[in-house]
């Protein structure tokens, strides 16, 4: 009978966690720091719930 | 079949998250009724630098659905003062370049209309440490599985299985930002952004 391989620890960082993708990611950006600023659009939100009906 | 599980804004954060459109859209859009919640959630992770995981050309479909739609709910003047307030929240250094919009003509109002919408939510994800991945054909082919078990439909069941797969390899839990409910019939989940 084959051994059954041990569980894979949970990798605790995010630099582990990414360092276990290797070859999976395309690229991985640094975040720009300045801030996002959400604005009012009008109508997306119903727009973005009639696609998801399409998903 | 035991269902996903709801985080809340006291809890750890997840070392690694996926992200979807509907959180996208919310974080974006102050008028969107999720908007406070996902916000918290957006800053919550921009501040502890948690990277967030993507498919890129899975969320450009998405955007491309629902931003087709925004034109019929909008009056001309009201997108083109969509693009010069997108304008002036990418800064100085950006502009659309989009040539004065036709009015009149359905084919550039939905131009402006893909090009500001994809710029605004393009530039949510720059604020944070973004990580694309990429997929395949056994990715699509696998997605039915969830399609089947949880009746998800077929873009979300793509979601699952991409996040999952990417999960797995890292050796992390499975976690998604996202204000989809649908996503709570999806075993051994993480939920981010619904409470």
């Amino acid at each position: 009978m084959a051994e059954k391989k041990p569980a894979k620890a949970n990798a605790r960082t995010s630099r582990e966690a990414l360092a276990r993708l290797k070859g999976r990611v395309v690229v991985v950006q640094k975040r720009r720091d300045a801030p996002l600023r959400p604005m009012p659009i009008p109508g997306l939100a119903k727009a973005a719930r009639e696609a998801h009906s399409e998903r | 079949m035991e269902r996903a599980t709801v985080h809340g804004p006291t809890d750890d954060l997840p070392v690694l998250i996926w992200a979807d459109t509907s959180f996208l859209f919310a974080v974006c859009n102050t008028l969107d009724p999720g908007h406070a919640t996902a916000w918290a959630l957006y800053e919550r992770l921009r501040t502890a630098d948690v990277p967030v995981v993507i498919c890129k050309p899975l969320l450009q479909i998405e955007f491309w659905t629902a931003l087709r739609k925004l034109p019929r709910e909008l009056r001309p003047r009201q997108v083109e003062r969509l693009i010069i307030d997108t304008e002036a929240r990418l800064g100085h250094q950006q502009t659309l370049g989009l040539k004065t919009m036709d009015r009149s003509d359905p084919a550039a109002v939905r131009q402006h209309v893909l090009e500001f919408g994809e710029r605004l939510l393009w530039s949510a994800l720059e604020t944070v440490p973004l990580v694309k991945v990429r997929f395949g054909q056994k990715h699509v082919v696998r997605s039915r599985y969830w399609i089947e078990t949880c009746d998800l439909k077929s873009l979300d069941a793509l979601h699952v299985e991409l996040l999952r797969s990417v999960a797995d390899q890292a050796g992390v839990p499975a976690s998604i930002a996202t204000l989809d409910t649908d996503f709570l019939a999806v075993p051994d989940l993480h939920v981010w952004g619904l409470r």
